[in-house]
């Protein structure tokens, strides 16, 4: 049971990795415009 | 320039397959314009108009001719455009110097009209970047200013035949709601595996060590989700509280402060709280805000790229009398000059095609001029001399000079634009949800206070602010807060796939209550614009032979019948056209003249004299009938009103099967009537397009605007009609009646769950746990509902065919 000193930070510290990645992505605009790039992939130059 | 290297025979026709081959009156092979697809005679890659042309040179100099074999639609012709100053439009400086903007870019068809978009825009030195969405018709555009401006950027895209306009300013998009929805997501996901680990504890045994380190984790997590997460929720409490209205936020917003200290006070004590609850709730609210936002952004980005009015410019006459030769001669010259710089005295020459800039009084010349915008008749009238003309009426054929009288907040459209912004205070109405927040919030109390004074006097002061503090917690209405906007959301959305608009959900639901449709005839009914109406085929071919080069909007009519009608467009030589009084040219070897023949004909002249005519006018929609007949099957009367003269109503009137039909009505004879029948309790919807609708527009329970139509009847209009039909209105009420039941029913539901819930609470049935998992599947079972909308819409689609 000890071991969940250590388990918890580190669950919770990867879930804050992730959600730190979704923030950058907001923050990035990729959440913006979701109708256009299944379309564009379609083109390549 | 390089020679054009045409796009093959063979792509062209693989992608106008579809549309079968062209009819071959007399024996000659037809092809098709291998840019739009409009029939032609003679040899392959014979172009149908200089702007097919121009438009196929330029794709293939940027070397993009793959677009030709990969497209699935044909491109439109190429449209004539002038006077639009677009370098007066506001563009943002990077710090490096370069320009950027956007543009709305109308017109686009298919997939690779994107991609030849982009392509030719960077491809032309300067640009930097160039991304165009398919979408919603957006185009951002990087470029350097010192090699090339905004116009030519714009000529370009127009030189194509898509049609480039300003877009206003953007709708801002919903980022700090997404911010706030992932945060409030990490939190709730990670305090429910904590949570389940406590409750496991209950009947296996925890030590109290264990215990209190998760639930001190559980109330860090918890926190941001309380203070930063749940902020929309106590900004739109504050904020209804302030203006005196108590809306559903209230009560979401005491709910959600309730449970954070009654989890703090809980944590502190060494005991479990509700915050599991709270972090799940907050996360399923916002989640139906960023659906709710979602909806609504696409309309309003609409709204604002028609809206946003293009700064216009004027050719203004200047007189100069030099005296330095000692003759006295005066000189004229003209300048371009931008609208705003006009000043009442001033003279505007306006030719075929433009807009008038200005108004004013008809010094000079004659012309056809289209007051659809003011009056609503797609027939132009003949002005000349002494006339009064009115900004932004289109010259359809001649030169005029004109005097400006009015400039600005004097012009007519101004007065008409003020006149429709004091119309328009329609406010926003309460919704169901709301009427029932105040009640909501009073029950609430009332029944926490009865459990503390009853449980006090039974069981003393801690068995009765336990269970107190759980009535309020059960009680927090975020079920009954989702039903609305979700629902609403997804009737938005399915309206929206079907081409109509809305801006708010609050105009999805009046929709559905509406008793009776007004239609204006021009440009709704009808299409506004000039369509033939008569003609043999010999003499639309000829006719079609001169009119190929010409920008005339006569031309595109009878180009467009041509094409229609699957009639190839014969080779013209020696094609001479003098504006305003015809085109003459050699079609077959023999020399042909058109010439007009009184309002809406012209005549085709051979050596002998006239061959035929050709009627113009305006043509009701193909599917204007099928509409009205759906209005009556949703038991929506649909009355015509129009100001054109009664026979030529009543014909059209006939023509869509309308009932009543109100002819020669003024403009503000449209608004009358509005208020008339609202006045007699019917819930009124109104569809038009001119300017002279607006006022009706506003008046009316719900405005539809045609997407097409004048600036201003989209301002002041609850919704907008993306695509050249009326179907969308019969979608919308269909999509607004099947997201009212749905709304009804997810409210009857929560109200039943929260009435249940809380008398469990009440008798002290109500712990974390059942919280826990009572609070998150009520409002799952809402979310779950509101899918029911597009599929309630489909059924009854099916039910009509």
């Amino acid at each position: 049971m000890r071991a969940v000193i250590f388990l918890l930070p580190i669950a919770i510290g990867l879930g804050a990795i992730f959600a730190w990645l979704f923030i950058a992505a907001v923050r990035d605009g990729q959440f913006d415009d979701l109708d256009d790039p299944p379309e564009r992939i379609l083109h390549d130059d | 320039m390089s020679a054009p290297t045409l796009p093959s025979r063979a792509s062209a026709t693989a992608a106008g397959a579809r549309d079968g081959p062209a009819r071959d009156t007399e024996g000659r092979a037809a092809a098709q314009c291998p840019h739009c697809g409009t029939p032609v005679e003679g040899t392959a890659d014979a172009f149908c108009c200089t702007g097919c042309e121009v438009a196929s040179l330029i794709i293939s100099d940027a070397g993009l001719e793959r677009y030709y074999a990969e497209r699935t639609a044909f491109a439109p012709r190429p449209e004539a455009q002038g006077g639009v100053d677009w370098n007066a439009l506001p563009i943002a400086r990077g710090a490096d110097g370069r320009c950027e903007t956007r543009l709305m870019v109308e017109g686009l068809r298919c997939a690779s009209c994107v991609w030849v978009t982009e392509r030719v825009l960077e491809r032309t030195p300067g640009v930097t970047q160039a991304t165009v969405s398919y979408a919603t018709g957006r185009a951002t555009l990087r470029w350097d200013p010192a090699q090339v401006d905004l116009a030519v950027l714009a000529r370009r895209i127009g030189a194509l035949g898509y049609r480039p306009r300003p877009l206003g300013v953007e709708a801002s998009a919903d980022r700090s709601l997404l911010l706030r929805l992932g945060v409030a997501g990490f939190a709730a996901m990670n305090i429910m595996l904590l949570a389940t680990t406590i409750y496991a504890g209950w009947w296996d045994g925890m030590d109290q060590r264990y215990a209190a380190l998760f639930q001190w984790t559980t109330l860090i997590l918890a926190t941001p989700v309380a203070l930063w997460c749940a902020q929309p929720f106590f900004a739109g409490a504050w904020s209804g509280l302030r203006h005196g209205v108590l809306h559903m936020d209230l009560p979401i917003a005491l709910g959600v402060a309730i449970l954070y200290l009654q989890g703090l006070v809980a944590t502190l004590a060494g005991r479990e709280g509700y915050l599991d609850s709270l972090a799940m709730l907050v996360f399923l609210l916002l989640a139906g805000r960023v659906l709710e936002s979602r909806g609504r952004r696409r309309a309003a980005e609409a709204a604002t790229a028609l809206v946003g009015m293009v700064p216009r410019t004027a050719r203004r006459l200047r007189s100069e009398t030099r005296d330095a030769d000692g003759t006295g001669l005066a000189i004229e010259s003209m300048e371009t000059v931008a609208v705003g710089d006009l000043h009442p005295g001033d003279r505007i020459d306006t030719g075929t095609g433009e807009e008038i800039a200005a108004d004013g009084i008809v010094l000079e010349g004659s012309a056809q001029v289209k007051m659809a915008l003011l009056t609503g008749e797609a027939a132009p009238v003949l002005l000349g001399p002494g006339d009064r003309v009115v900004a932004g009426t289109v010259l359809v054929d001649g030169a005029l000079t004109t005097r400006v009288e009015a400039v600005g907040a004097d012009s007519v459209v101004h007065r008409m634009a003020a006149e429709l912004a004091l119309a328009q205070d329609r406010g926003t109405a309460p919704t169901s949800a709301d009427r029932i927040a105040p009640w909501f919030t009073a029950i609430t109390l009332l029944v926490a206070s009865l459990t503390l004074a009853s449980w006090w006097v039974l069981r003393g002061s801690d068995v009765a602010i336990a269970r107190t503090v759980a009535v309020l917690v059960v009680a927090c209405p975020c079920a009954l807060a989702l039903s609305q906007p979700l629902a609403a959301a997804a009737g938005l959305g399915a309206a929206a796939r079907r081409g109509l608009l809305l801006r708010s959900s609050d105009a999805l639901l009046r929709l559905g209550h509406v008793t009776v449709v007004g239609l204006d005839k021009t440009g709704t009914i009808t299409t506004g614009t000039l369509s033939v109406t008569a003609a043999t085929d010999a003499t639309l071919r000829l006719a079609a032979g001169l009119e190929r080069y010409s920008a005339h909007p006569i031309a595109a009519a009878i180009i467009a019948e041509t094409a229609r009608r699957r009639i190839p467009l014969p080779a013209a030589a020696e094609v001479r056209e003098v504006p305003g009084q015809g085109i003459s040219g050699v079609v077959d070897g023999a020399r042909y003249e058109i010439r007009s023949s009184g309002p809406g004909a012209i005549d085709v002249l051979g050596a002998q004299g006239v061959i035929g005519t050709v009627q113009l006018g305006d043509v009701a929609r193909a599917d204007s009938g099928s509409v009205v007949q759906q209005f009556e099957r949703l038991g929506v009367r649909a009355v015509m009103i129009t100001g054109d003269h009664s026979e030529v109503a009543e014909r059209f009137g006939r023509d869509a099967g309308v009932g009543e039909i109100l002819a020669r009505t003024l403009p503000a004879a449209k608004s009358d009537w509005v208020r008339q029948q609202q006045a007699s309790g019917e819930r009124v919807l109104f569809a038009g397009d001119g300017l002279n609708d607006g006022p009706a527009l506003a008046a009316a329970d719900v405005g539809i605007a045609m997407a097409r139509g004048a600036a201003s009847s989209v301002l002041v209009a609850d919704g907008i009609i993306s695509t050249e039909s009326l179907a969308p209105v019969i979608a919308g009420i269909r999509a607004a009646r099947a997201a009212e039941r749905v709304i009804h029913s997810s409210q009857r539901r929560s109200i039943i769950y929260n009435v249940l819930a809380v008398a469990a609470a009440a008798a002290g049935l109500v712990n974390p746990l059942v919280a826990a998992i009572l609070m998150p599947l009520s409002s799952s079972m809402v979310i779950w509902n509101a899918a029911r909308v597009e599929r309630i819409i489909q059924a009854e689609e099916a039910c009509v065919r």
